[in-house]
Parts: C-alpha cells; structure tokens; sequence
C-alpha cells in the first residue's frame, strides 16, 4: 500500500493520487465485460481523469452533472436516515450508469461508469467498492 | 387542503451569498449541497453549492414557498433552467469583491431572463471593495435599458433579503395590476 | 439668497450725489441685506431713486405703474420743513439722516418684509431657491466635497466623485427642510462627520428626503415621472410603499395614476418624485414615454386575480411585510 503525502492546503488531488485513480479505474474498464466508461472526477464536478472503450462526448458536462446527482442524494439519504450508502445505480432499457462517492479525506471525489445492460452488476460494484476504498485509503493520513 | 408548492430561486456568482440568504429566511434547517471546493481561482472558500440548496417557509393555509438555491458556476447551467420554471422571480446575488462584477452580472441577466424575467439584484461583500466603485452597476443598468430592481445588501441579514423578496413582490403586484387596498384579507 | 437682495435702480443723478446716496443708503440698511445698483431698465427694482426734474417722463411714469415699487425724488431745492422729506421727495443737502432712515423703513423695509412673506408662503407649493440649478450643482462632479446643512447644522460631508456621503453621527436618521443647503466642504467641516461608515450618496439622500415631511414638493401631480433605479429603503416601516412606487415609475407613469392605482395620497406620491429628484433619480417625462398603464393589466379572469391577490397577501403576512 504507497501512502501518499500530500500537503493539507493543496485542493486539487495530486498527480500521484490521480495516477492510481486511474489505474483502478483502467483496471475495471479492462475487466470487467460490459463496461464503456469510467471517469473519475472532484466531487465537485471537475473531470480529473478518462478511461473508456467508447468516445463520449461531453465529459466537461458529464462531471458536472454526476456531481450535482450524488451531492443532491446525498441529502435526501441525510433526510430518509440512511447511511453508508455510496453509490448509485440507474438501470436504464439500453445500459447502466453507477455513481460512486471516493471519500476521500482530503480529496473527495466521484467515480462515474457505464456499461451496457448485460453487465453482471454485482461483480462491478464489488470492484467498484474495492477500488473505492484503494484510493480513499492512499488520501488518508 | 391542498398543499401547493411555489419557489423562489436564489442565482449569482460563486461566493455571493446565495446559501446564506436562503439560510437567513427558511424556517427549515436548510438541504445543502455542497461539495469540497476544488476551484481555488475562482473562490477560496472551503464548500460550494453544486446541487440545489432546499429551504422552505409556510404561509397560512399550508401554502409552501421553497426557496432554491442554484450553484454559480456555469458548468452547472443545466440545472438553472429546470430549477425556474414557474417560479414567483429570481433573486440574483453578485459579489462585489469579483474581478469582473459587470461581465458577471451582464451573463446572469443573460441568462436567466429567458427563464423568467422577475429578476432582483442584490451587490454583497460591498464593504470588502471599497476602491471598486458601486455607481457602475446602476449606471450600467440605465445604459442598458433595464428596468430590475439592484440594491447593495448583506446575505446574511434577514431584513435586507425580505427587501429583495419584497422587490419581487411589489413587481409582481403592479405588474398584474393590484392595489394595497387588495392585499389584506381577514 | 434672493430674499435678501434689494434691487435699487437710479436716473439721472450726479455722479457725487449718487455716491453719497450709495454710501448713506448703504450704511443705514442692516448688512442682512445685499444691495444691487441696477439700471432702471432692469427687470426687478425693490427702490427708485430719480432726479425730480425727470419724474413726470413717459419713461419713468411706465416703469413706477408696472413696478408699484417704493421710489424716492431726488431734489436740490430746499425743503418747506425741517425734515427735507416731503412725501416722496428728499431734498438735498441731508442733514438728519434720521430722516432718511425712518423713510426708507417705512417705504422700502416694509414693503420688502411683505414681498418676503409673499415668498415664503409662495415656496410651499413652488421651490424658488431648490431648483434644477440647485439638484445641478449639488450632484456636479466638478463640485467634488461638498458640505450640506441645514438651520439644525450639518448633515453630512458628500463626495460627488466616489458617490459617497459621511453623516453628522446624531443625524443619521434625521429630516430636513427648505433649509437644505451646501457649500465647498471646507477641512474644519470634516470633523463634524463620522467617516466609520459610507453611506451610498444617491440612496442617502433619497432615504433623507423621503423622511422631510417639510421639504417642499418639486414636483406637481399632473406630471408625468421615470426614475433611473430603483432607490434603496433603509427602513422596513416604508419599504413596501417604497418599492411599489418604483416598480411603477421605473417604467415612466402618470403622478396621479399612480396615487390612485396604489390607493396612496397624492402627497405621499409627490414626496417619492421629490426625494427622487433631489437624488439626481430620473427625470419628467411626456405621456407618450409612459409605459405604466395601470388598467390594461386586467386581463386575467376574476377569480386568477383574486386568487393572486390572495396569495401576495398571504407572503406579506408571513414575512410581516
């Protein structure tokens, strides 16, 4: 496990940080069937890093939105008095979109992924939680 | 009873006060949602809205009037058009302390006038800027031929919002073609 | 200013004897008074002073008709009492100067102190002194700080460059009248103000005049107004007055319309245009540039309206506004 210091001012996630973020998002993308995109962002909607099979067009907007969702659910979860709750996963006709909040202590951020219906979902959001953890625990002190 | 629902949008610039403002009126503790602030160069403050920020007041009968908080940046416009449908008017905050108050105020009015055209203005941290001056927001109001309300207010004060909400109001009211003697009902 | 200005024109006296008639005049009449030597052909003469020889000319005969005004023969021939005033005649050489003085009381301060009263009731519908030339110079950037008072002192030190004002501390929610005047704000007249806060200069003054019952209207009801901005209320107890009559002059309406469609009394209404103007906010218009047109709103059905109508109410009750 690389843990990574950073300096508490900095807001922006360090290169470091980001490189294994991206490793672990490249890692889902190439094994796990059925999916297109993963992207990683600050949880306050700046795209930070790419990984896909497919071109998408607006990632600038995409970030954006994700953010504005997982910020908003996390409220209404406040509301209704749920807790750990981390992700969220929209079942669509066509594909699947899954939300995952990194909390990471000094750098949060949101994971955003799609694939397409036939992805065995359970297994992606076992990966999704693992890497979750991985890169919120190399934020940590 | 039915209970219906009418809002009230709070827009503006990063900073400006839009989260305190509906804070300083809701009855309700607020729905935030803020997110860590990544975005230094625009603002230096630890949070910032990237949802939509819920407060709410009750009239008699269980009317509700939520007051919605938009976020500033414009990589979250889509939210503004969705957010002002069918609302009572918009309350525009700017933050006087912005490097470029007038282009930010130009691009809001932009904005969300297509969305809906009863618009107040509020100027906030006007104590923080006092080299910059405050003439040219009402001098660039008059060049443009506009016509919305624009005061110099403290977010975080009640009585000064109610005087934006208020503006809100006394447009509406002469704008439908009420008179004072019409509002009070027993 | 102008009341206390007394016009005296003069025809044909001597050089010597008009210098000493200046000098007496001048010594005899109280200091609170300026005098002006103008021609006889001059527009406003409080006195006339005529050699006697030309008193009966068509000329001076016209002018005393349309003037009405106090005048005074000048003659050199002796007088047949020991006052040298007959009636309107003073005989020179004076030697009781006594003389002159009881007359011009009589004939000239008397007649001034009526004109005075004229004035001051005349001002209550019509400003004389605070006028177009007064707002202009009042908010002239060339006039940079400036100093305004009024008979209770100073009110405040204003700069017309940074629009700011710094107000006497004890007068910070205060009134003023036709007593509202200024000058170039001399060093010692910065000590009178506190320069802890601004104060935004065009919303000051508005919020002054707005609360000076007693400052005349500049403004009469058959006008037609559009103010610039919307002036800010400091105070929640004329807020919503406030801002319903600048949500309809912003859009340029009729003085009278907008007493009636917002049930206020025309006073009230013609203070808001005063403490506009006085603000250097907007400016009479014709009625042709009037957008608000209170009765062609009503549009909607009955019941839309009184259900709005009933809402608004229901928001100003829970905000208490």
């Amino acid at each position: 496990m690389i843990m990574l210091s950073i300096p508490t001012q900095k807001r922006t996630a360090p290169t470091q940080l980001l490189q294994l973020a991206k490793t672990e998002a490249h890692n889902i993308l190439m094994n796990t069937r059925g999916v297109d995109f993963v992207m990683i962002c600050s949880s306050d909607g700046f795209e930070l890093a790419t990984v896909s099979h497919k071109n998408y067009h607006n990632t600038t907007k995409l970030a954006a939105v994700s953010s504005s969702i997982l910020a908003m659910v996390t409220a209404f979860l406040k509301e209704i008095q749920l807790t750990g709750c981390n992700n969220i996963t929209l079942d669509a006709d066509n594909g699947k979109a899954i939300l995952t909040a990194i909390p990471a202590v000094h750098h949060p951020m949101v994971m955003v992924t799609l694939s397409n219906k036939e992805v065995l979902l359970g297994q992606l959001l076992y990966s999704l939680k693992k890497a979750s953890q991985l890169i919120a625990e190399a934020d940590g002190e | 009873m039915i209970i219906q629902q009418y809002k009230i949008i709070f827009a503006g610039s990063m900073g400006a006060g839009k989260t305190e403002a509906i804070k300083s009126l809701s009855e309700i503790p607020i729905l935030e949602t803020e997110a860590f602030n990544t975005d230094v160069q625009s603002h230096q403050k630890t949070q910032t809205t990237v949802g939509i920020d819920y407060g709410e007041i009750t009239l008699d009968d269980g009317i509700k009037i939520g007051l919605y908080g938009t976020p500033g940046q414009s990589r979250f416009d889509f939210i503004w058009s969705v957010i002002c449908e069918g609302a009572i008017g918009v309350i525009l905050l700017l933050d006087h302390n912005s490097p470029n108050p007038i282009e930010e105020l130009e691009s809001y009015l932009e904005t969300f006038k297509n969305y809906n055209d009863n618009i107040a203005i509020g100027i906030t941290h006007v104590d923080e800027n006092k080299e910059s001056s405050l003439q040219q927001y009402r001098h660039w109001i008059k060049a443009n031929g506009l016509s919305y309300p624009l005061f110099f207010i403290d977010a975080r004060e009640q009585e000064q919002i109610l005087m934006m909400v208020e503006s809100l109001i006394a447009s509406l009211e002469v704008k439908v073609g009420l008179t004072s003697q019409g509002n009070d009902h027993a | 200013m102008d009341r206390n200005c007394i016009n005296i024109a003069t025809s044909g006296l001597s050089l010597k004897v008009l210098d000493e008639l200046k000098t007496l005049i001048r010594k005899l009449i109280s200091n609170e008074y300026i005098i002006n030597w103008v021609n006889i052909s001059n527009s406003h003469i409080d006195l006339l002073l005529i050699n006697e020889n030309f008193f009966d000319s068509d000329n001076i005969q016209n002018i005393l008709q349309k003037k009405k005004c106090p005048y005074l023969k000048i003659t050199k021939t002796p007088s047949q009492n020991e006052y040298q005033f007959d009636e309107h005649t003073l005989h020179l050489p004076l030697e009781k100067v006594e003389s002159l003085l009881d007359w011009l009381q009589i004939n000239l301060i008397s007649y001034l102190n009526q004109k005075k009263i004229a004035l001051v009731s005349d001002l209550s519908n019509e400003s004389i002194l605070i006028d177009d030339k007064f707002i202009r110079n009042l908010h002239n950037s060339e006039n940079a700080k400036l100093h305004i008072f009024d008979d209770k002192g100073t009110l405040a030190i204003i700069d017309n460059r940074t629009q700011m004002a710094w107000l006497e501390p004890s007068r910070q929610q205060t009134q003023t009248n036709q007593s509202f005047d200024f000058t170039f704000a001399k060093t010692s007249d910065f000590t009178k103000v506190s320069r802890k806060k601004n104060y935004y200069l065009q919303d000051w003054l508005w919020n002054l005049i707005w609360h000076s019952k007693n400052f005349g209207n500049l403004a009469t009801e058959d006008k037609y107004f559009k103010i610039d901005h919307w002036p800010q209320p400091y105070q929640k107890e004329y807020r919503k007055v406030s801002l319903q009559l600048s949500a309809c002059f912003i859009q340029g309406a009729k003085i009278t319309d907008v007493a009636n469609q917002l049930n206020l009394s025309i006073d009230d209404v013609l203070r808001f245009v005063t403490a506009c103007l006085m603000a250097n906010n907007g400016k009479f218009i014709s009625a042709n540039k009037c957008a608000y047109a209170p009765n062609s709103y009503l549009e909607n059905s009955n019941t839309d309206n009184h259900f709005f109508k009933n809402f608004i109410g229901k928001i100003r009750r829970r905000f208490g506004l």
